[in-house]
């Protein structure tokens, strides 16, 4: 298996069914997009004749939501074939999912779940990362979420988890910042020491998005513009990420393809400026 | 406590119903369950909830996710099920549960295997016309219907007033299949959808049609059974061959 993913360094945006038309007619000035994987794993129709046109003009990075790399099942196999043919089609830049359980015992929550950050759960993690790999002959990328709560048995910060996770498997991360500024509030830790903590040269991907305001918590939502605090994380780390692909990440409420466009905007100047310390 | 009494706990939490007292973080993953899920079925069942109203159909699908947790990966195939919980939920107005199949089956559809028109002039390369097989349009969903659910589909998804609901003695067949891309349906008479579901088990066409002229000695179906093969093909619902079945 290649243990190696060269990095992308680049600009992109999620493959979205409300952009679809004004992408196929007026394809953006952008480097790549992202798809999210499970809207694509079916056996045909409209989005998989989109999805070959854009293909066709910009390189794709596949995301997913349901690997489920936290439970102690994993990813089933009927989701690892189909996922596979996917990859056959796309040839994609790389495959992520997160840090996460999506359910157990035959009950799935659709939901990223959080992890007890234990060695239990790194050992059932590593277990499911290397299975997969070795499956999909192809490193993944590992998403940080957004968590709501954390457990009293935590044995790591979830920065020290996750680059414990690249040493022990050889994969790469996917850094949502908007993630790491949600649970550093949800949670009372520095994002700045999660960003100082991280391998940021494993990092091949990052995410920007929004977020709405619970009654005490951040929530992700992915339903409003990237918002002052997580521009000011992304200022802060940019220039250390030259070497990742970064796109905003917007799945609810979904504006006009040019405001997303403005945002990219927006990241491609605060990553012009400064300097990786 | 192990990862997984962990992860059960937890998810027993989540679909714990009512909600037992949970802190504010727990209490996001337990609303986020049913808006997951009620949110995929609004968007899936679009015109069974314009039919219902917000509130019968709002209520319609909290119970239903209550009685039916998730099971698989795919957040589409949640919901299957509907049509079934509805007819049970609604037993004096089946045109609600038809109108649920049918907003499912045009969503399955929409997602299932594309195929390519047969082109008319393939019928002349059969050479056996007792062993032909006919191979239907692999997005073809079928069920048989009681009420002009079809109808009111149409009006619904036009935001036009839908008609008058009636019901009918004899049972005919809503068909749903894709071609270019779109789902679309199309009510069946009986002896049409009759021959339909002989030739969607596999059946060969010489036999399913001599079923058929069985089962109506006092009817000459030789000219209507062309007339209908000829539209099949033109819509789509036939898309192939039994290749092993014609001349070469």
């Amino acid at each position: 298996m290649p243990t190696s993913l060269a990095p992308f360094p680049g600009f992109g945006l999620g493959l979205r069914p409300p952009h679809y038309e004004a992408i196929l007619a007026s394809p953006p000035s952008i480097d790549f997009f992202e798809i999210i994987s499970e809207n694509f794993m079916i056996d045909g129709g409209r989005p998989l004749h989109v999805l070959d046109r854009v293909r066709a003009d910009y390189p794709i990075a596949m995301h997913g939501v349901s690997m489920s790399l936290g439970s102690p099942d994993g990813p089933g196999p009927d989701y690892l074939r189909r996922l596979q043919t996917l990859i056959s089609r796309v040839d994609p830049l790389w495959v992520s999912d997160h840090l996460c359980w999506t359910g157990i015992n035959g009950r799935n929550s659709h939901d990223l779940l959080p992890l007890p950050l234990t060695e239990e759960a790194m050992a059932t993690v590593c277990r499911h990362i290397d299975r997969v790999q070795s499956f999909l002959q192809r490193p993944l990328l590992i998403e940080n979420p957004s968590t709501y709560v954390t457990f009293a048995e935590d044995a790591y910060t979830e920065w020290g988890f996750l680059t414990e996770l690249c040493r022990r498997t050889g994969c790469y991360l996917l850094l949502d910042i908007n993630n790491v500024f949600v649970s550093a509030h949800n949670h009372g830790f520095s994002a700045q020491a999660y960003l100082d903590g991280l391998p940021l040269e494993r990092v091949r991907q990052v995410h920007l998005a929004g977020h709405s305001q619970g009654d005490t918590l951040l929530i992700d939502t992915h339903d409003a513009p990237v918002p002052d605090g997580v521009w000011g994380l992304w200022a802060e780390v940019a220039t250390c990420l030259s070497h990742a692909a970064v796109m905003i990440e917007r799945d609810d409420e979904i504006p006009p393809l040019y405001e997303l466009l403005s945002e990219l905007d927006t990241a491609r100047r605060l990553a012009s400026v400064g300097v990786c310390v | 406590m192990s990862l997984v009494a962990t992860q059960q706990a937890f998810l027993g939490q989540i679909l714990a119903n009512p909600a037992p007292t949970l802190s504010e973080g727990m209490r996001v993953y337990h609303h986020a369950y049913r808006a997951r899920l009620s949110g995929a079925m609004a968007e899936t069942y679009a015109q069974v909830w314009a039919w219902l109203g917000d509130d019968a159909f709002h209520s319609a699908v909290l119970a239903y996710i209550e009685q039916h947790p998730s099971s698989q990966w795919s957040l589409d195939d949640y919901g299957q099920d509907f049509a079934a919980f509805l007819a049970g939920r609604f037993p004096d107005d089946p045109e609600i549960a038809e109108l649920a199949w049918l907003d499912a089956a045009l969503r399955q559809a929409f997602a299932a295997e594309d195929a390519d028109l047969l082109d008319g002039t393939a019928l002349m390369q059969v050479g056996d016309w007792e062993t032909v097989r006919f191979v239907l349009n692999p997005a073809l969903r079928h069920r048989p219907i009681r009420s002009n659910a079809p109808a009111l589909w149409r009006a619904l998804s036009k935001d036009k007033t839908p008609p008058e609901v009636l019901y009918f003695e004899a049972t005919s067949g809503l068909c749903v299949w894709k071609t270019a891309l779109a789902s679309r349906f199309r009510t069946l008479e009986a002896d049409e959808y009759a021959l339909i579901c002989a030739l969607a088990v596999g059946q060969g066409f010489a036999a399913a049609c001599e079923t058929l002229t069985r089962d109506a000695p006092d009817r000459d179906l030789t000219a209507q059974i062309g007339a209908w093969l000829g539209q099949w093909l033109a819509e789509g619902l036939v898309t192939g061959l039994d290749a092993t079945e014609t001349s070469s």
